[in-house]
């Protein structure tokens, strides 16, 4: 158990988010979430598979089906998401769905926000039909590109040996 | 590269960025101590062996090199306060700036554990008001606010749901979680000492009522369940679920990651869950940065 009460800090910060937004606002901030997922969702069903129909609340989660056809897998598309400026989605989360794309854009994000996230997943599948070797090998924006992600977790260099 | 004029965010990250070490130069300093205005003394009889006669091979650099080499680095992260962070299960939602007002001012931000608590009134109010607002949302009866991660809050959960079972007479054997669930459930149902067993979903990602009943019987300590599921479903049959658990004297603990998709419109303590954690840095827009400190507060029903 965490000593004294916990991190206090954050209490005060969560108690603000409680009191500034009230009730109402949180109720609103619930139905902008579950709105603003739905929205992804529609947008992008006709270009990704949708492994599970039920209705989405605050996050939808498509699978790499097509996409996989074509060589490309959750993780390509994740990476090429980097080049068009966005963080990538939860990638291969939950289990149950074979290459997933886990996507929560939370109520935070405007119209335009997500609308420019649409657009870039919509030409990245774009690009996985024309030219599947670019998405393959993304990110091309970056200081690196492909890191070896199981020996930096793995063997991770943390001492400097001039 | 066919980018279509799509994309918004563009880091600094063409820069290269050699290591601090790289930069250092002998004899560069940042900084200059202050003439020595106290009686000097013999750092080696102070010290003892602890005392060391050369140099800690740190690298030596101006204080403008410093700067600019973390400026630099900290350009080439990407944060909510640059662009959409659509990190499903995260829930990377915008930490709005009054948050950080109210955190700083002066009578909050000098709280210290140690100080009496006849001089500690306001930050416990606030600790106080935040637990009824927190227990006013899940709808439970009570809750403590020490456990700083949503994992660390899932094991103070089956710890609690462990001594319930014991002070019944039997801690039982074993925990059901769905296939669906974040790996840190059957880990936390693992370190408190039960069996997991796995719960298949049914074609519509949530739990198959008819595999539930067959599953629990008088071993079971509880269900870990996440709800709305890792696919984003709400569990439409949640007072069923509880009714099945609790006919065999089961628990059930839902794992609140997903607690942005029910603030203001539905309460687990209503649909029947009995211990639950929350993730404050998820729904509540506290900082995931930077490793944290997160706080993943347990609330639970009055029997427990």
């Amino acid at each position: 158990m965490r000593g004294f009460y916990g991190n206090v800090g954050m209490f005060i910060r969560a108690l603000a988010y409680i009191l500034a937004n009230g009730p109402d606002g949180l109720r609103q901030t619930t139905e902008d979430a579950v709105l603003n997922a739905n929205y992804i969702r529609r947008k992008l069903e006709d270009l990704y598979e949708l492994p599970y129909k039920t209705a989405s609340m605050h996050e939808v989660v498509f699978s790499d089906k097509r996409q996989a056809a074509r060589g490309v897998k959750t993780g390509d598309i994740a990476k090429r998401l980097i080049d068009y400026g966005f963080h990538p989605y939860t990638v291969s989360f939950p289990l149950i769905v074979h290459g997933a794309m886990m996507i929560e854009p939370t109520e935070s994000e405007s119209l335009e926000e997500l609308d420019l996230f649409i657009d870039a997943m919509r030409a990245i599948a774009r690009e996985v039909e024309e030219s599947p070797e670019l998405v393959k090998s993304a990110p091309h924006s970056t200081r690196v590109s492909r890191l070896d992600e199981v020996a930096a977790a793995r063997k991770p260099v943390l001492r400097w040996r001039g | 590269m066919a980018m279509q004029g799509i994309g918004k965010v563009r880091a600094h990250q063409t820069q290269n960025e050699g290591l601090v070490f790289e930069k250092s130069s002998p004899g560069k300093k940042a900084y200059k101590l202050p003439p020595l205005d106290v009686p000097a003394v013999d750092a080696s009889s102070l010290l003892g062996e602890a005392h060391r006669e050369t140099l800690a091979a740190l690298p030596e650099l101006s204080e403008i090199e410093i700067i600019r080499h973390f400026t630099r680095l900290s350009t080439w992260n990407y944060a909510i306060d640059l662009g959409m962070y659509p990190l499903g299960s995260c829930t990377m939602k915008y930490n709005p700036r009054v948050n950080e007002f109210v955190a700083r001012i002066d009578g909050l931000a000098d709280a210290h554990p140690y100080r009496p608590e006849s001089l500690a009134q306001g930050i416990l109010e606030v600790i106080d008001l935040l637990q009824r607002c927190l227990m006013e949302i899940t709808g439970m009866d009570a809750i403590t606010l020490q456990p700083a991660a949503g994992a660390h809050g899932e094991f103070t959960g089956i710890l609690l749901v462990r001594a319930w079972h014991e002070s019944q007479g039997n801690a039982r054997k074993k925990v059901l979680i769905p296939d669906s669930a974040h790996g840190t459930n059957p880990a936390t149902a693992a370190i408190c000492g039960y069996a997991v067993e796995n719960l298949k979903s049914n074609a519509d990602g949530g739990i198959d009522l008819e595999a539930l009943e067959r599953q629990v019987d008088e071993e079971t300590a509880a269900l870990m369940l996440t709800n709305p599921s890792t696919i984003g479903v709400f569990e439409s049959q949640i007072h069923r679920i509880a009714d099945i658990l609790h006919a065999k004297g089961a628990l059930l603990y839902m794992d609140g990651a997903n607690m942005n998709a029910l603030v203001g419109k539905a309460r687990p303590g209503d649909f029947g869950v009995d211990v639950m954690h929350l993730n404050l840095h998820k729904t509540f827009s506290t900082p995931h940065g930077g490793g944290g400190p997160g706080s993943g507060p347990v609330a639970c029903k009055a029997f427990l």
